[in-house]
Parts: structure tokens; sequence; C-alpha cells
């Protein structure tokens, strides 16, 4: 008897080697994450809602069989953020992410959802500004291209990653971020 | 090539954008959902051996439990009751008397049986339109259970009394 319980005691002080390799990569892109959740649901808790619930399936799956966990988590956090956006959307209309996602020019990034930090010094206002130019154009960018954008510029994923996580060919992802560019170059032609 | 230039300052500049951090609560339920996996999912994702099967466990855990109490209850019955053992317990009767077992394995008696019949007719009755001929009988069996040897005799008179229909026969 004595000896079943400490084989038991035993087994449950084993690591499982997927659940350490889920919280390096936690650890690693936590911010391009939160980014990446942020994005899509324009709430900072809804956005680690987000992250945690897709976190605690890929530990309950023990999602080992992926060929890159890297990329596996950010599409798990992404669908989740999906999940979360819709469902509540569905219950309240007032939370709608699309009347917060545009004005990123405010300060208050808190307040409007904005995936960006917001800088209270009147000496950086001029920088502030330019931010905000950044800011409004990436934020008028079509969806699938803004999703892209934030996730080869902010997140350090490579376009197999991205085109992984976002389950979409790859040169559809490379093209979508040509085109998010192209876009910006023109509109902020005076900042570059 | 300025193009290529352009696109990397581009770049560069989006990248520089402070962006929004996430708050110290989701390191801490991060931190406690990788902490509190393993215990629940590390014996289902490593193979199950056979005493790591749950209902196996509780079974195990059951049966430890019930042997303690019972070797607590042995261990509190033998310091009440020191000089009577369990089997003399059973065997004694609650005057301590000599053993039944004893009584029973010496007790070779003589069987006598006698029986007395009495049966009376009591005409022919009809029962769901059949004619049917109805006796009444009564019994008295008189059993006795005698040994000598141990001087015993045991003696009882049993009183039966029935109700006997037969079918009518024509002819």
């Amino acid at each position: 008897m004595y000896g079943y319980l400490s084989t038991t005691n035993r087994n449950q002080e084993r690591v499982n080697p997927v659940h350490q390799q889920l919280e390096a990569i936690y650890t690693e892109h936590r911010q391009g994450l939160f980014t990446v959740a942020l994005s899509i649901t324009r709430q900072a808790d809804r956005a680690e809602d987000a992250i945690h619930d897709a976190f605690a399936r890929l530990c309950r799956a023990s999602a080992s069989q992926a060929d890159d966990l890297v990329a596996y988590a950010f599409r798990a956090v992404r669908n989740a953020a999906i999940d979360i956006t819709r469902k509540r959307t569905e219950l309240s209309i007032d939370l709608s992410p699309q009347s917060a996602a545009l004005n990123v020019v405010q300060t208050n990034s808190a307040a409007t959802g904005s995936i960006y930090a917001s800088t209270d010094a009147i000496d950086e206002l001029a920088a502030e500004e330019a931010n905000g130019l950044i800011r409004q154009a990436i934020e008028a960018l079509p969806d699938p291209q803004r999703e892209v954008l934030i996730m080869k510029l902010y997140t350090g994923l490579t376009f197999d990653q991205i085109s992984t996580a976002l389950s979409e060919p790859l040169s559809t992802v490379a093209s979508r971020y040509r085109r998010a560019l192209d876009k910006l170059k023109e509109q902020l032609a005076s900042l570059v | 090539m300025d193009e290529i230039q352009e696109q990397h300052e581009l770049e560069s500049l989006i990248a520089r954008q402070p962006l929004r951090q996430p708050s110290a609560k989701l390191d801490e339920r991060m931190s406690s959902l990788f902490r509190a996996q393993p215990s629940q999912t590390v014996a289902s994702a490593a193979p199950m051996s056979f005493f790591n099967r749950p209902v196996l466990q509780s079974a195990l855990r059951v049966a430890a439990l019930l042997a303690l109490v019972a070797l607590i209850g042995w261990a509190l019955l033998s310091q009440l009751y020191p000089d009577v053992k369990p089997d003399e317990n059973l065997a004694k009767g609650s005057r301590g008397q000599t053993p039944v077992q004893t009584v029973w394995s010496e007790f070779n008696p003589v069987r006598i049986e006698q029986s007395w019949s009495n049966l009376e007719p009591e005409g022919v009755v009809v029962i769901d339109g059949d004619p049917l001929r109805r006796y009444q009988r009564e019994t008295f069996d008189h059993v006795q259970l005698i040994d000598e040897k141990n001087n015993i005799r045991i003696e009882y008179m049993l009183p039966r009394r029935e109700t006997i229909v037969m079918p009518v026969r024509y002819h």
C-alpha cells in the first residue's frame, strides 16, 4: 500500500513536457499573443480571457502532435478571441468592437480597445500625433490585411507560422501583407 | 533598392509603436494554469498502468480505510473484553452454559411418529359450474424424540384440518 502511494506521488511530480513547452511559448510570446487577441476582441480583459482559454484547451488536449506549437498556440488564441468576441457581441450590442476600433487617435487606449499604449507626456505630442496617424492607417486596413500585418510586425512570426495560425495559404498571407504595406505607404508617405 | 529601403523603414516605423502590455493578473492566471494542469493530466498523458486507474485507486483507498476501521475496532474490543475470545463468545449462551454445538452433536434421539386421521364426507358442492365431492379431513401428528442416554424427551402434537374436493365421476 505504501509503495503504491509513493509511486503515485512520483507520477504526479513528473512535469508534462507539452505543458512545459506551452509555458515557454507563453513566456516568450505573451506580448504578441496579447496583441493578436486584443486586435480581435478590442478589450483587454477579453483578450486575456482568450489567451487563458486557448492555453487551457491546449493543455487539456496535450497538443504535442502539432508540427509548430508556436503557430498552433497563436491559432488557438486567435480562435478563442473570435469566439469570445462573437459570443459577447451577441449578448450585448453596446459592446460592438468596430465603434471602439477607429478611435485610435484618442490617448486613452484602454477605453478605445486599441492595441497600442498611450503616451501622456506633453513633450511627446508630436510623436503621439504621428503615432496616431499610423494607428489610424492600420485600423483602416481591411481585417484580413491588418491581421497579417499585426502578426508579422508585432509577434515575430514567420510567414509560414502566420499561414498556419490563420489557416490560409502562404501565398495569400504574403499577398495580404504586401497589399497592406502598399496602402500604408500611400497614407503615410509624409512620415516615411 | 529604394523601394526595399522604404519598406524596411515603414516596417520599422510600425513595429516601433508602443504596444499595450498584458496585465500581471494574466501572468498569475497562466502560471496557475500551468501549475495546476500536470497533476490532473500527466497521469492521462503517461501510459496508464493497472494501479493508476482512478476506479481502482478509489477502491483500494476504501478497502484500506475499512481494514483500518476493522483493526481499530478489534483493538478496542480486545481492550474491553480481554478474557473472552471471539469464538467462545459466539458458542456460549447468554448464561455461559455448555456450548450449544456440543449438545447437538451428542443429541441422538429415537424418533416416534404417530398419526390419527378422520375423513368426513360433506356432500357434493358446485364450484365454477363443476360438481365436486367435498371431504373434511382432520389429522393429529404425534412426534416423540427420546434420547435415553442424555435423558432428553421432546414431544409435540400437530393438529391439521384439510378440505379435499374431488370431481364427481359420471357413468
